[in-house]
């Protein structure tokens, strides 16, 4: 956690322009896992990315399917693990990285191994 | 005309009987209601995968047993399982089996989206359920309004931008220190509460402008930031476990009685997991008397998740388009039928 950037948002919009300079970035094969409490910013966070992507539409929460699919300039996966107790390497997530493709995973906290897979993670808290 | 209805969507195994020509369910079995199995807060997608694959045909048989008839193809005419959407592995099973079963049998089988199963459940317990209507499906999934055509056509009006409300229900219940899941015991406390004296307001997203959409990821986020505040240690979780389901019925109904009137339609149907809320009951009740609409909702145990409203859904995909070939995959992420 000491290494890499760090980020202050004082509002929804400010999470929203952060994530959209993430997705602005991506070039495809990217796995981020995100890390951080109910209502840090995690969702707004990656539709901020999806906006990067050029993706257009809602983006609406995995919690209960696990996964949603979007397409844009590359193709987000957006999972969730926040209903899981545990089978994670039978979900296919790994599986669903490629150079086509910026995985984000919610609640990637759940999977302790998910940290070796990510090429990214971000940790998000609440200020004061 | 016997219909197997099978549903292995999401954690519950669901096996029934309906006679669809008599409009009469025989049997119904629900693993969670067996208590098999203790629920808790989360699910292993490959753990429940494998418990459908265990339950499944012990289920199959008792439901025959208690309806009274063999389990052969001289008394099941149609054979009809959930393809999606819902957990992969769970549908694998679950739509496996119906082929299995039909290729043995030489029964049709056809492949059931979950939520037109949702969407025909309140016909269960009323057969003269008017159509066109306006659908409100809630369930930890989904909350989305449509205008139904008939039990095969269906679109879309509106839907939530980010969470569902039974996941919101769920998550605000995990905030509570609740038990997964926390829908009936936030429904008790907001039935019980005083509505005249809410504790705090929370903010109803959306609800005043004129769009037909839900928003309960904000609702979630303005209940998380009082819980954390100075003010909320004044408050029992109770009230504001109370006032978080009184924000989301006001938004459910809102919009589904706006969905009623720019379509000039005066029935709404409600059902998916969180219909079975008896204070959504209650307020539905009285704002439909108010403005002069009529609401229904499926009996309690058909809000739910079951199999005997795939198997009426089935049954009404079959009559209209006949059976489904062997080549039929499922689909986890499928949207409802259009016609």
């Amino acid at each position: 956690m000491t290494e890499g950037l760090s980020n202050i948002s004082r509002s929804e919009h400010e999470t929203l322009e952060i994530g959209k300079r993430i997705g602005d970035a991506c070039t495809g094969g990217e796995c981020i896992s995100l890390v951080g409490p109910l209502g840090s910013g995690k969702s707004v966070l990656t539709r901020g990315i999806a906006r990067g992507l050029g993706i257009k539409g809602t983006v609406r929460s995995p919690s209960f399917n696990l996964m949603r699919e979007y397409s844009g300039r590359l193709i987000l996966k957006h999972w969730d693990l926040y209903r899981l107790e545990g089978g994670f390497r039978e979900l296919g997530l790994l599986e669903s990285v490629d150079n086509e493709s910026v995985v984000v995973i919610e609640w990637a906290e759940r999977w302790d191994e998910l940290e070796s897979f990510s090429t990214g993670i971000i940790y998000l808290d609440y200020g004061d | 005309m016997l219909v197997l209805g099978i549903d292995t969507s999401c954690d519950d195994t669901s096996v029934a009987i309906y006679d669809a020509r008599e409009r009469r369910l025989l049997s119904e079995k629900v693993s969670s209601r067996m208590e098999l199995h203790a629920r808790y807060g989360g699910v292993v997608p490959e753990i429940a995968a494998r418990q459908h694959l265990e339950l499944l045909l012990p289920m199959i048989e008792s439901v025959h047993e208690e309806a009274g008839v063999a389990p052969d193809p001289e008394t099941i005419n149609l054979i009809a399982a959930t393809r999606g959407p819902g957990l992969i592995g769970g549908l694998l099973v679950g739509l496996g089996c119906a082929k299995a079963l039909s290729l043995g049998w030489g029964v049709p089988y056809v492949g059931v989206n979950h939520l037109d199963g949702h969407l025909v459940s309140a016909i269960l317990t009323n057969d003269m359920l008017p159509y066109p209507h306006i659908a409100l499906i809630v369930s930890g999934g989904h909350s989305e309004i449509y205008k139904a055509n008939s039990p095969t056509e269906y679109f879309l009006l509106g839907e939530t931008r980010d969470d569902a409300a039974g996941e919101l229900l769920d998550k605000v219940g995990r905030l509570l220190g609740l038990p997964f899941p926390a829908g009936e015991i936030i429904d008790g406390w907001a039935l019980e509460a005083d509505p005249e004296e809410p504790p705090q307001k929370f903010p109803r997203p959306l609800l005043n402008r004129d769009v037909l959409e839900f928003s309960f990821s904000g609702l979630k986020t303005a209940c998380l930031y009082f819980m954390r505040s100075e003010e909320a240690k004044k408050y029992s979780r109770e009230s504001i476990g109370a006032e978080v389901l009184r924000a989301a019925v006001d938004c459910l109904l809102g919009k589904a009685f706006l969905a009623c009137r720019t379509q000039s339609i005066d029935t709404l149907v409600i059902s998916g997991g969180v219909a079975s809320s008896r204070y959504l009951h209650r307020e539905a009740g009285k704002r439909a008397v108010k403005e002069g609409f009529n609401v229904t909702f499926p009996d309690p145990n058909h809000c739910t998740d079951n199999a005997s409203m795939i198997a009426l859904a089935g049954w009404y995909r079959f009559e209209k388009s006949g059976p489904d070939d062997y080549d039929l995959d499922c689909d986890a992420s499928l949207m409802v039928s259009t016609g």
